[in-house]
């Protein structure tokens, strides 16, 4: 089997619109430029955001990487890619949302396999599947295949987003992957 | 290569992210081992899988909420000062307070001292206005303001040496306190703004200190509108605020903010910012 081609985001921002003239009118908070900088960059944020701290939380949390850029935007150095430092932003505020309702669960239960009995299960679609599966994975390792899989970014784009080593990128994927097969197959998929 | 090489590239080879020689060298091994042409076929399942991800579609809701907020900070940003002079929030007026603090910190040894401004908040939300309520009857009663705090906040009593299980991290009051203090309790509370760790600890003469551990950044909404200052303390910059004849303290501890309900005054605010830190 050939391995993939790198190919170009699946779903590329406008970035060639985010100019330096719409960021420095940002800086100066200029509603009308910030209100342009989340129509180009909103869409991206938030299936980010939906694919790592789920549905429920996705616009919440969209909602504080938003508040974040236009705090930190004078942080933003003009030689590095926007994209890469806003998926930054959203990787960390995603983070800390999940650690903070993660380690809040009075109501611990163990996920348990579905079982075959069910007749529920042979309505499920693998996509559902996935969507559980994904909700189990390490929040640091479901973000870095979130941002493989679905933003289709580099692993040097990985790397700078998550500030990490390039050489760990590669190991880490496959950590994630193999969690969510087994996840998946606790859940009863069969591939 | 081996199977333990190739597995450990596996991903990099599916991405596309190796040198050609790599590649050739893993795709030769993937041809004879079933083993890793197998683990290859997951990962390529698992991406068909992802690219029929549904696409979310994000609401209006979400720009006009940050349009809101944005309005906030800025009335916060630019305040509208007016003391009133018959309003009990500005017992102190600048000028004193400016006296008092400049004394109090001059005495304590404190090096420096900015004041940062008095403003009326915008954001009287209920979070605020809830632990304004807690603040208010803790300089009258510190056990009905934490019956107060329990009954408003989800939450369970630990023990702050096992703490970290729950919130992986130790909280500060793990190591122990000074001597003239006894750790009463810790709570791990759900607060509307974060997840905070709150011991109550009792001083020798049985009054009360809350030390509150979290990792919220906005601290301003935890005190609303009641007058505040920041100051140097112990090389930790303090936002300081007058709770009738008690302060509170907030400083930030690496990535999370600690805050003390009920210091007595400045030199016990720099006792605890050192300790504690």
């Amino acid at each position: 089997m050939a391995s993939k081609n790198t190919t170009t985001p699946k779903y590329a921002s406008d970035a060639a619109e985010i100019d330096a003239g719409l960021l420095e009118r940002c800086r100066s908070k200029e509603r009308s430029a910030q209100q342009s900088l989340y129509e180009l960059c909103h869409r991206q944020v938030y299936r980010l955001m939906v694919r790592t701290v789920g549905l429920q939380d996705a616009a919440d949390v969209t909602q504080q990487v938003f508040l974040q850029l236009f705090r930190k935007i004078d942080q933003f150095e003009s030689h590095s890619k926007f994209e890469t430092w806003l998926y930054r932003l959203a990787i960390n505020e995603g983070l800390q949302h999940l650690r903070k309702e993660r380690r809040w669960d009075f109501q611990n239960l163990a996920h348990e396999p579905m079982s075959q009995d069910k007749p529920e299960f042979e309505r499920i679609e693998h996509k559902e599947l996935l969507e559980e599966a994904l909700s189990r994975v390490e929040p640091e390792l479901l973000s870095i295949f979130v941002l493989r899989e679905v933003q289709g970014l580099s692993y040097r784009e990985i790397a700078e987003v998550m500030n990490i080593p390039e050489g760990t990128v590669g190991s880490r994927l496959n950590r994630a992957r193999r969690e969510l097969q087994q996840h998946l197959a606790d859940l009863g998929w069969e591939p | 290569m081996n199977c333990s090489e190739v597995q450990e590239l596996l991903s990099a080879y599916f991405d596309g992210e190796l040198a050609d020689d790599q590649r050739d060298r893993v795709s030769a091994h993937i041809g004879t081992c079933t083993k890793c042409a197998g683990e290859l076929a997951g990962f390529e399942k698992l991406s068909r899988m992802a690219s029929v991800l549904s696409e979310p579609v994000p609401t209006h809701q979400i720009w006009n909420q940050i349009n809101q907020k944005l309005d906030q900070q800025s009335i916060c940003e630019n305040p509208i000062i007016k003391p009133d002079h018959n309003d009990r929030r500005f017992s102190f007026s600048v000028p004193k307070l400016f006296v008092l603090a400049a004394t109090i910190l001059t005495a304590a040894g404190i090096s420096w001292f900015t004041y940062q401004s008095w403003f009326t908040h915008g954001n009287h939300d209920h979070f605020t206005a809830e632990f304004g309520h807690y603040l208010d009857e803790f300089v009258r009663d510190p056990d009905t303001a934490q019956q107060i705090l329990l009954a408003n906040y989800k939450n369970q009593l630990v023990d702050p040496n096992v703490a970290s299980e729950h919130i992986g991290y130790q909280p500060s009051v793990a190591k122990g306190l000074p001597a003239e203090y006894t750790l009463k309790s810790t709570h791990i509370m759900k607060m509307p703004c974060c997840i905070c760790v709150q011991s109550i600890c009792k001083r020798s003469d049985g009054s009360t200190l809350a030390i509150f551990e979290h990792d919220d950044e906005e601290i301003t909404e935890w005190f609303g509108d009641k007058p505040s200052i920041t100051a140097s303390c112990k090389n930790k910059q303090c936002c300081l605020v007058e709770l009738d004849k008690q302060i509170a303290a907030s400083w930030k501890r690496g990535s999370r903010h600690i805050t003390l309900i009920g210091a007595r005054d400045l030199e016990e605010v720099n006792k605890l910012v050192a300790w504690l830190n």
